[in-house]
C-alpha cells in the first residue's frame, strides 16, 4: 500500500513525527508495550483507532442504577439491527454498549460465521474483558510438539514464567495456590470465597474424582488495594469501567503509569494503516495511520514498533503492508500471516439446582466464580482416545432471583410477589472452555473489492470448529453433568449453544510464533523473523490456543519482548 | 431470516388458496403492528401488572410505572410476532372481560381480575416439550408470557421495587459468601 508519489519530504516534520518506539493499539497488551517501553525511557507514541477513555472520568454509566437505563439493560430492536455481532458476546448491554463497535460503521466479511467483537477506543477491550488469569504450563508448550500440530512454541514455561510473576505483581490477581502442574500458581493476592454451595460441591468432586479440583478463580479483581488501585467494590458491573479502580484495564493501570513517566504520547483516532518498510535497512520504517475523524494520512517513525491492533486486525494491518520486499504482506515471507486462527469453544457444560443449604445467603456480588482445571489428557492416567488436548469449567452456584424464575413461576398475586422476592433455590452452572487446535484453513484474508469507508480493505474471516473440537464438546457436556450429578444436584440439563467462532473473543494465532521463519512470523522473542524490529504480543502471537483465558499469556510476554528490545538497544542490536 | 423468508413464503402460497384461516393467522403475526392499541391500553396495562404484582407490604406494580416501561418494551424490545401477539391479546382480553362481566377489566373485583388472568394464564399456557419449543418460535411469545415478563422485569428493576421489595445494594464494598438468611429474607435486587 506504499505510497510512490510520497517524494516531498519535509524534514521537519520527519522530525516531529519521530520516536523511540511506536506501538499499534492501546488493549490489554498494547497497554503493556506502553508502559515497559516508556519506564524504559523510550519516547514512546501510543496510537489507538477509537476515541479517547479517560479513566473514571469517561465511565458514565457506572453509578447509573437499573431503573436509570430506558430499557433496564434489556437488549433493544435497535441494538439487534445497530449491532448484531456485538449482541452476541453475551456481555453487551445498554451499560457498556459504548466500549463497543458499531456493527454498520466497521464491517467485516464472514465467509463462515465468526463472531468479531471489538472496543474500538483507549484501553480497547481490556475495559469490557472477563478477568479471568491463568498460566500456561509445559503440557500447553509441549503439545503442538510431541503432537505434531501445528509449529512448536519457540519458549517453554521457563522463558516465560519469571514474566508472569512480574505482570501478576503489577496486575494484581486474587487466586489461591493449587500445586497444579498444568495450572500452575502465581503471585496471588488474597482469594475471594466460595459460598456454602460451591464448598460442598469442591468437597465432593475433589473427593470423587482424583484428577480433578475445584479453586476460586484467579482473577483480575483487586481484593486488597494494590499499586494505588481498588480494592474490588463486589458490585460487579465491572463492563462500565471501574470508578474503584477495582479491575485490572489499561486505562486503570499502564497507561497511566506510562503516562507519569512523560515519555508517552496518545494519538487517538489514527488508524493504522500499515507499516512502512526501508529497503536499506532491512527495517520497518514507521507506520502511516489514517485519522479516523478527518480522514488525513499521517506518518509516524520510529527505531521499534510493537504491534498490539488484536488478532485479526494486527493480521489485517501485516496484510495491508505491501512492499517489493513483502508483496503478500509484511514479515509475512512465510505465508502464515492471517492463518491458524483459533477461539476458545464454549457455551456447552450443564445447569442444575440443589435441595439444601436454604438457610444460607450471600452478601455482595462477586465478580468471579470457581474454576476446574483441566483434567483430561494431562497424563497416561487421563488420556483420552477421542480427542486431544482438554478443557476447563468456570461455574458458580447462586440462589435464584427474579431474573430465573421469571420463566417458570406459575401464578400472579400475593404468592406469586412473595416467592419472586425472596431467595429461590440453589442452583450452579458449570460452563467449559476448551482448547482449540491451530487450522491453516481456518484464516482471515482482505477482500479484493470490498472497502471500509477510510477506503481500507474489509476484513474476510474464514473459521470453523472441526472433528476435535466437535469430540471434545461431548465431553465438556457429559463430564459437567457427571460432576453435578455426583455431588447430588438435582434437575440436571446439559446444554450445548454451538456458538461460532469469536464469540468467546479469545481471538489468536495469525502471526504465530516458532522457531523456523520458514513456518512462523515471529520468533522467540515476539520479533518478527523477516524483520527485526517489529515486536508482535497481542492474541496474534499465539502458536496453540491451550483453553486458559489468555490475556495474562499476552501481558507477561509483551513485558519480556519489551525487556528484550531494550536490552537489545544497548548492544546497539536493533 | 431464513425461517422468516420460509413462512412468509408459505403465508404466500397458503393466500394463494384464498384467505384461509392459516393466512389471516400468518398476516396478523407479520403485518406492522398497530401501537396505538398500546397507549389506548394504558390504564388497563397498569391494572394487569397490579393484579400481577399486588400491593402489599411494599407497592405493587401499578405504581411503578411499569405500564409505561411495558408500552416501551413491546415497541423497542419486543419481535414482531410477540408483538402483534400482544397488542391482540390486550383487546381480546377486553372483548372477554366485556362479554363476561359486561364491564373493564379496571372495573372489575379483585376476584373478578383473579379469574380473568386465570383463563388467559391457561389459554397462554406453552405446550411442553419440543412441541411447545417450535410451537412459541414458530407463532412467537403469547400475550400473558409477555405481559407477565415485562410486568417482573419492569417491576424488579423499577427503584421502588429494588429497594423496597427487593434488597438493593449499591455498593456493598465486600463480599461475604455464606450468611444465615434473616426471617423474611428479602431477595437481592441485582446480581
Amino acid at each position: 500500500m506504499g505510497d510512490p508519489n510520497q517524494t516531498h519530504i519535509n524534514t521537519k516534520s520527519i522530525d516531529q513525527n519521530t520516536y523511540d518506539a511506536i506501538v499499534i493499539g492501546s488493549g490489554i497488551s498494547g497497554g503493556w508495550a506502553a508502559k515497559e517501553l516508556c519506564e524504559k525511557g523510550l519516547k514512546t507514541l501510543l496510537l489507538e483507532r477509537g476515541r479517547n477513555v479517560e479513566h473514571i472520568k469517561d465511565y458514565q454509566t457506572a453509578f447509573l442504577n437499573p431503573w436509570d437505563f430506558e430499557y433496564r439493560l434489556q437488549i433493544s430492536d435497535r441494538d439487534k439491527e445497530e449491532n448484531p455481532v456485538q449482541i452476541q458476546s453475551g456481555v453487551y448491554n445498554e451499560g457498556n454498549r459504548h466500549f463497543f463497535v458499531n456493527d454498520k460503521e466497521h464491517p467485516y466479511i464472514q465467509t463462515s460465521p465468526f463472531n468479531w467483537i471489538r472496543g474500538y477506543q483507549l484501553g480497547g477491550r481490556s475495559l469490557v474483558w472477563g478477568r479471568q488469569c491463568y498460566r500456561l504450563s509445559d503440557l500447553d508448550f509441549e503439545a503442538n510438539s510431541k503432537e505434531s500440530i501445528g509449529v512448536d512454541w519457540p519458549i517453554r514455561y521457563a522463558d516465560i514464567a519469571p514474566w508472569y510473576d512480574y505482570v501478576e505483581k503489577f496486575v494484581g490477581i486474587s487466586g489461591q495456590a493449587e500445586g497444579l502442574p498444568q495450572l500452575p500458581d502465581g503471585f496471588f493476592l488474597p482469594p475471594m470465597d466460595m459460598n456454602s454451595v460451591e464448598k460442598k460441591f469442591k468437597e465432593i468432586i475433589q473427593k470423587k474424582f482424583k484428577e480433578r479440583c475445584v479453586t476460586i478463580g484467579r482473577t483480575a479483581n483487586l481484593t486488597q488495594g494494590w499499586n494505588n488501585r481498588g480494592p474490588c467494590q463486589f458490585r460487579n458491573l465491572c463492563t462500565r469501567g471501574c470508578p474503584f479502580s477495582g479491575y485490572f484495564s489499561s486505562n486503570a493501570a499502564t497507561i497511566p503509569v506510562a503516562i507519569a513517566t512523560k515519555n508517552l504520547t496518545i494519538r487517538p483516532f489514527s488508524i493504522a494503516v500499515e507499516i512502512t518498510y526501508d529497503q536499506n535497512s532491512q527495517k520497518a520504517k514507521g507506520v502511516r495511520i489514517i485519522d479516523a475523524e478527518t480522514k488525513k494520512t499521517y506518518e509516524y517513525y520510529s527505531r521499534i514498533i510493537f504491534l498490539n491492533a488484536s488478532t485479526v486486525a494486527t493480521a489485517a494491518i501485516l496484510l495491508q503492508s505491501t512492499s517489493s520486499r513483502f508483496p503478500y504482506g509484511l514479515g509475512n515471507s512465510s505465508g502464515q500471516v492471517g492463518h491458524n486462527l483459533m477461539d476458545h469453544h464454549f457455551r456447552v457444560g450443564a445447569e442444575a439446582k440443589y435441595e439444601g443449604f436454604n438457610d444460607q445467603y450471600y452478601i455482595g456480588r462477586r465478580p468471579n466464580g470457581i474454576y476446574i482445571p483441566r483434567f483430561r489428557n494431562i497424563n497416561a492416567a487421563t488420556k483420552r482416545n477421542d480427542f486431544i488436548r482438554g478443557f476447563g469449567y468456570q461455574g458458580n452456584a447462586q440462589r435464584e432471583d427474579w431474573s430465573d424464575q421469571l420463566s417458570d413461576l406459575s401464578g400472579f398475586g400475593e404468592d406469586f410477589k412473595k416467592k419472586l422476592t425472596s431467595p429461590g433455590p440453589w442452583n450452579m452452572g458449570l460452563f467449559a472452555w476448551g482448547e482449540t487446535l491451530p487450522y491453516f484453513e481456518n484464516k482471515i484474508t482482505l477482500s479484493k473489492n470490498e472497502k471500509d469507508k477510510w477506503g481500507l480493505p474489509l476484513v474476510e474471516i474464514d473459521f470453523s470448529f472441526r472433528d476435535n473440537e466437535n469430540a471434545m464438546r461431548k465431553d465438556m457436556k457429559d463430564s459437567a453433568a457427571e460432576m453435578l450429578e455426583s455431588a447430588g444436584f438435582t434437575d440436571i440439563t446439559p446444554f450445548d449453544y454451538h456458538p461460532p467462532g469469536g464469540t468467546c473473543v479469545h481471538e489468536m494465532g495469525t502471526v504465530r510464533m516458532g522457531h523456523d521463519p520458514k513456518t512462523s512470523v515471529l520468533n522467540k522473542w515476539n520479533q518478527m523473523h523477516d524483520v527485526k524490529n517489529v515486536f508482535i504480543t497481542d492474541g496474534s502471537c499465539m502458536t496453540s490456543s491451550a483453553c486458559q483465558n489468555p490475556s495474562l499469556t499476552y501481558m507477561a510476554l509483551t513485558a519480556r519482548a519489551c525487556d528484550y528490545v531494550v536490552n537489545e538497544l544497548k548492544k546497539n542490536n536493533l | 431470516m431464513k425461517r422468516r423468508k420460509v413462512i412468509k413464503r408459505l403465508g404466500i402460497i397458503i393466500g394463494g388458496l384464498g384467505l384461509s384461516y392459516s393466512g389471516i393467522k400468518f398476516y396478523n403475526l407479520y403485518k406492522h403492528p398497530y401501537f396505538q392499541n398500546l397507549e389506548d391500553h394504558k390504564d388497563l396495562i397498569g391494572a394487569l401488572a397490579e393484579t400481577i404484582i399486588p400491593t402489599t407490604d411494599s407497592p405493587g406494580a401499578g405504581e411503578t410505572g411499569t405500564d409505561e416501561f411495558i408500552i416501551k418494551m413491546i415497541r423497542d424490545c419486543t419481535e414482531r410476532k410477540a408483538q402483534n401477539n400482544f397488542i391482540s391479546g390486550l383487546d381480546n382480553l377486553s372483548d372477554y372481560v366485556q362479554n363476561h362481566y359486561k364491564k373493564t377489566f379496571q372495573q372489575c373485583s379483585l376476584s373478578e381480575r383473579k379469574a380473568i388472568l386465570t383463563h388467559f394464564e391457561m389459554a397462554d399456557q406453552p405446550n411442553k416439550g419440543i412441541f411447545g419449543k417450535a410451537e412459541r418460535k414458530f407463532m412467537g411469545d403469547p400475550f400473558f408470557i409477555t405481559l407477565k415478563k415485562y410486568t417482573v422485569i419492569g417491576y424488579c428493576t423499577s427503584k421502588i421495587g429494588a429497594t423496597q421489595a427487593l434488597a438493593y445494594d449499591y455498593i456493598p464494598g465486600k463480599y461475604i459468601a455464606s450468611v444465615p438468611l434473616t426471617p423474611n429474607q428479602k431477595a437481592w435486587a441485582t446480581r
